[in-house]
């Protein structure tokens, strides 16, 4: 299709450690339309952060195929990887481990200026840093401060700026409010809005805050341990869930309002393993609806409804679909 | 309204630093009934584990100091009891969890340990009678007994946590003290480890004053809500009537600032600005530069939290015009 | 102080000038430290005899006004010795620190940098390490020879691999750092990421580990030169002047003490300079 920006087709990431192969990122497939927001949840070791990462070539994939703007990225040279970074950048959680703590807001916001060679002097770099601060509401008295006189927000700023100096057109977002005060979250979401409006920008946005993805994506991909266990469009996914898991995480947001004949899905247990998972539904353990079938074979995602993508067994049995 | 287990009185702590002096908490006043569950929300900074710390008379002094104010637990002061006397009421009568499960629990030591201790150091148990109590305490939050021997390393966040709370609870407190419980954890997590603590206060009557920055975990686990900014509660009452009918411009923020689940809304209205410099706070009202309605008045005068209706405190001169 | 807090374009060593600067200890202890470089420096203009002037009228005289620190048993000024002597010191102390600092900081990229240079490296410099250092000292010297050129590369051999082992632990862990995985990410390469990021944050360490290894070398120094096998004489060297000095002991004992006390203060100083630059340094004390 000619609006897809990003096409991700098996994507699997695996790591070595001591005791086995580590399944980050199990066989993730989806698309991101040109402009839109894709949102990633999951519980902390879902896979989440890797699949990000793993998607912009800040670590190798395993296997898979990764197609960016029509052109199958899976495997670059060093120097198509370089020219690359200037499209697809990054946003991350941390506005404090992030920033190096020895550079200026100016310095910090000039580097991908200099790694890319793209100001002739040094007026015109000033000039674009300038330029880019006022865009993501860095007041210019700010230029000779260091990270560790500002607050998260403003250093969220300083990320946000390094991130669109380039003009890339494609972001991944990890977590890029967790970090803040509810105040301060609303202003960087708001940011992050208008720049995606003004420049187009698609999002990949990571985040474990079902309310924050809610309200950013148009598409939501939940992941369990690797694997994407439900996908569909934002506002759908909160009206009907039919993945065991979704249900249980949406039932757990605690609310401003809660309905007092609303009973919590609660969920027995915690994560399993992720090192060397058995051909199985992941999920299965916890799942108070897993049969025999989940624990020995591992569901594939399948539509249910248009655009509404399950990989669960007893989908349709459990939803009386 | 029930009795008051604990009645903070006009308490003000600063931190006095070298060149500066923080001024934490303002003079706040609250109190937390009998079996009652309160909930104090604010953002980093707004001094709610200060408060919490000056309960357990746990502020780091130096540099901390509560400089004015009472604190009375069950009539008592707090303030004025020596550090033996303190020693004998935390753990005992008064419980704290601490939002970091990871750091919180020796790593050297295996939990059932860590958790004996405590019923060692405030009863007069033997050996036996201790191992038991712990291996209760343990089934009681969740944990099966005979992992009593494994060391914190192999529990994960969400047991870590399970143990504080048993550590927490090992000697019956009147009043636990639940400094953002579920921050570290994951939502499904969150709402196991939310109803534990829910049905453990209900089955041991005991009070739980619950410190959060997130709305839905104190609209869905308390009775009251006190909001706290810069040091001063700026709002308080029943959490339905203040939600429903939130009075104070910060509160209204905080809540413009949520992204919705139930209502689509394509732009959130945050507050503008930032919290103000608690070395330098506004001689008026600590709200003043990020409100919408300050006024003159706002700038000059520190407002004091007055009932609006029954039960409800706000503090904002212009609460009255909006009632109105 | 508090007024220049509020001002924003404080650079982090900015705030490490002004910590070590509340630090009266450390700061004493730079003012010493820059004076002995002054006087290593100006020792023509200051001595007020030549280090070598020898006046058999004067032999072994208490201090006086002439001789403020007494003569020693060629008649020679021992306050003219102990300026001029400041300049061997100064210059062993740290040319080795600036040649093992050199020298070990690079070792300790490499090796941080590719795995495969990481084993022979620090094995290598582990066997430096683990002969004591007077036995090691003295063998290098003897096979290479003695002079002042062969006791500073001596020395610097033996303080190489303290300075590798500790620029490779710290840019082993600053790679992980976040901030370096976002410049990977802005499409920066290995060269920028040391140059920029990585070198400029492990600075800390290595400094502290210059100012407390000056003085540990500057005693190393003497004491070789003290057993015979460092500067030679007529050099004034402090620690040559000690054990020249130690046969009067029991008659005149100015010639060891002094020369002594000049060693004590040096590398007393350079201590608390390192201890207060460590605690400048470390943003765990910030607040």
């Amino acid at each position: 299709m000619e609006n897809i920006m990003l096409s991700v087709k098996d994507l699997k990431k695996y790591f070595n450690t001591s005791s086995g192969t580590l399944h980050a990122v199990d066989n993730v497939s989806f698309d991101i339309q040109k402009g839109t927001t894709l949102g990633v949840v999951g519980e902390s070791g879902c896979g989440k952060s890797t699949l990000g990462r793993t998607v912009l070539h800040l670590l190798p994939a395993t296997s898979g195929q990764i197609v960016f703007n029509g052109r199958d990225i899976s495997k670059v040279s060093k120097r198509e990887l370089h020219e690359l970074r200037k499209e697809m950048q990054i946003i991350f959680q941390d506005p404090f481990s992030s920033i190096d703590p020895r550079m200026s807001v100016e310095q910090l916001i000039a580097e991908p200026l200099q790694i890319h060679k793209l100001a002739r002097s040094k007026d015109e770099i000033r000039k674009k840093v300038h330029e880019v601060m006022d865009i993501v509401g860095l007041a210019s008295r700010l230029a000779n401060s260091y990270a560790h006189e500002l607050d998260g927000g403003r250093r969220q700023r300083i990320g946000i700026g390094r991130a669109i100096i380039l003009n890339p057109s494609f972001i991944v977002c990890d977590e890029p409010v967790s970090a803040l005060d509810v105040s301060i979250q609303a202003q960087i979401l708001n940011l992050m809005q208008d720049l995606q409006q003004e420049r187009q920008l698609t999002y990949i946005f990571i985040t474990h805050n079902l309310s924050v993805v809610k309200h950013i994506s148009k598409d939501i991909m939940v992941m369990y341990l690797g694997c994407t266990v439900e996908t569909c469009d934002a506002k759908e996914l909160f009206k009907k869930q039919y993945h065991p898991y979704t249900k249980a995480l949406i039932s757990a947001i605690p609310r401003t309002n809660p309905d007092p004949n609303h009973k919590r899905i609660l969920l027995k247990g915690e994560l399993t393993s992720p090192i060397d998972p058995p051909d199985a539904c992941r999920f299965a353990p916890r799942c108070n609806y897993a049969c025999e079938e989940c624990h020995r074979r591992a569901p594939a995602l399948e539509e249910v409804e248009p655009g509404h993508f399950v990989a669960c067994h007893r989908v349709r049995e459990i939803n009386g679909l | 309204m029930g009795e008051q287990l604990l009645a903070i009185n006009d308490l003000e702590v600063r931190y006095v630093l070298r060149s500066s002096t923080v001024e934490a908490v303002n003079g706040i006043t609250l109190h937390v009934d009998k079996g009652e569950s309160v909930g104090l929300v604010g953002e980093t900074g707004a001094g709610k584990t200060t408060t919490a710390l000056s309960i357990m008379g746990l502020v780091p002094n130096p540099p901390g100091k509560v400089t004015k104010g009472e604190i009375l637990f069950n009539g008592e002061d707090l303030l004025k009891k020596d550090d033996k006397a303190m020693r004998g009421i935390r753990g005992a009568n008064i419980s704290m969890i601490f939002q970091d499960p990871m750091t919180s629990l020796n790593p050297l030591m295996t939990v059932g340990d860590q958790i004996k201790e405590v019923i060692q150091l405030h009863n007069d148990f033997n050996h036996e009678q201790a191992l038991q109590r712990t291996k209760e305490m343990l089934e009681l939050v969740g944990i099966p007994g005979d992992r009593y021997n494994e060391y914190p390393h192999q529990f994960s966040g969400g047991m870590k946590q399970r143990v504080l709370i048993a550590i927490a609870l090992a000697c019956n407190p009147k009043l636990l003290i639940a400094d953002e419980p579920t921050s570290a954890l994951d939502v499904t997590i969150q709402a196991q480890i939310l109803e534990l603590i829910g049905q453990l206060q209900e089955k041991f009557g005991m009070s739980l004053l619950l410190i959060t920055h997130d709305l839905g975990v104190v609209a869905e686990t308390c009775k009251r809500v006190m909001v706290m900014y810069a040091g001063s509660i700026v709002e308080s009452g029943p959490v339905r009537t203040v939600y429903d009918n939130m009075l104070h411009p910060y509160t209204i923020g905080l809540f413009g600032s949520l992204p919705n689940l139930d209502v689509d809304t394509d732009r959130l209205e945050p507050i503008k600005g930032m919290m103000p410099d608690p070395t330098n706070l506004p001689t008026g009202c600590a709200f003043c530069d990020r409100c919408p309605n300050a006024t003159d008045r706002c700038v000059k005068e520190r407002p004091v939290l007055t009932e609006v209706e029954p039960g409800h405190l706000v503090a904002c001169f212009h609460v009255s015009d909006k009632e109105g | 102080m508090a007024k220049q807090r509020k001002e924003y374009g404080k650079s982090q060593w900015l705030m490490v000038w002004y910590k070590l600067c509340e630090n009266k200890f450390a700061l004493i202890s730079l003012a010493i430290v820059v004076l002995m470089i002054l006087m290593a420096i100006f020792a023509p203009l200051i001595a007020p005899y030549p280090y070598d002037e020898q006046n058999y009228d004067a032999v072994m005289v208490d201090p006086s006004l002439e001789h403020p620190f007494g003569t020693d048993q060629f008649g020679r000024d021992i306050l003219s010795r102990i300026i001029y002597g400041s300049r061997y010191t100064i210059f062993i102390g740290f040319g080795c620190m600036i040649a093992s600092g050199i020298v070990g900081v690079t070792l300790g990229i490499l090796a941080a940098y590719y795995p495969k240079l990481d084993n022979p490296i620090m094995r290598f410099l582990d066997v430096f390490g683990s002969i004591p250092d007077m036995p090691l000292l003295m063998c290098l010297i003897l096979i290479m020879g003695l002079n002042l050129r062969n006791l500073l590369i001596a020395l610097a051999i033996y303080y190489t691999p303290g300075y590798a082992r500790i620029t490779r632990s710290k840019v082993l862990s600053l790679r992980n750092e976040e901030y370096v995985e976002a410049s990977i990410a802005l499409g920066a390469s290995d060269r920028h990421i040391l140059i920029r990021h990585i070198l400029p944050n492990a600075m800390a360490p290595i400094i502290v580990r210059f100012t407390l290894s000056t003085g540990g070398s500057i005693l190393e120094a003497a004491a070789l030169s003290f057993i015979g096998l460092g500067i030679q004489a007529p050099a004034p060297e402090w620690g040559l002047m000690i054990s020249q000095g130690k046969q009067f002991l029991s008659s005149y004992w100015y010639m060891a003490i002094i020369p002594g006390v000049a060693i004590i203060i040096l590398t007393y100083a350079l201590n608390y300079m390192g201890d207060g630059l460590r605690d400048a340094l470390d943003p765990r004390l910030n607040h």
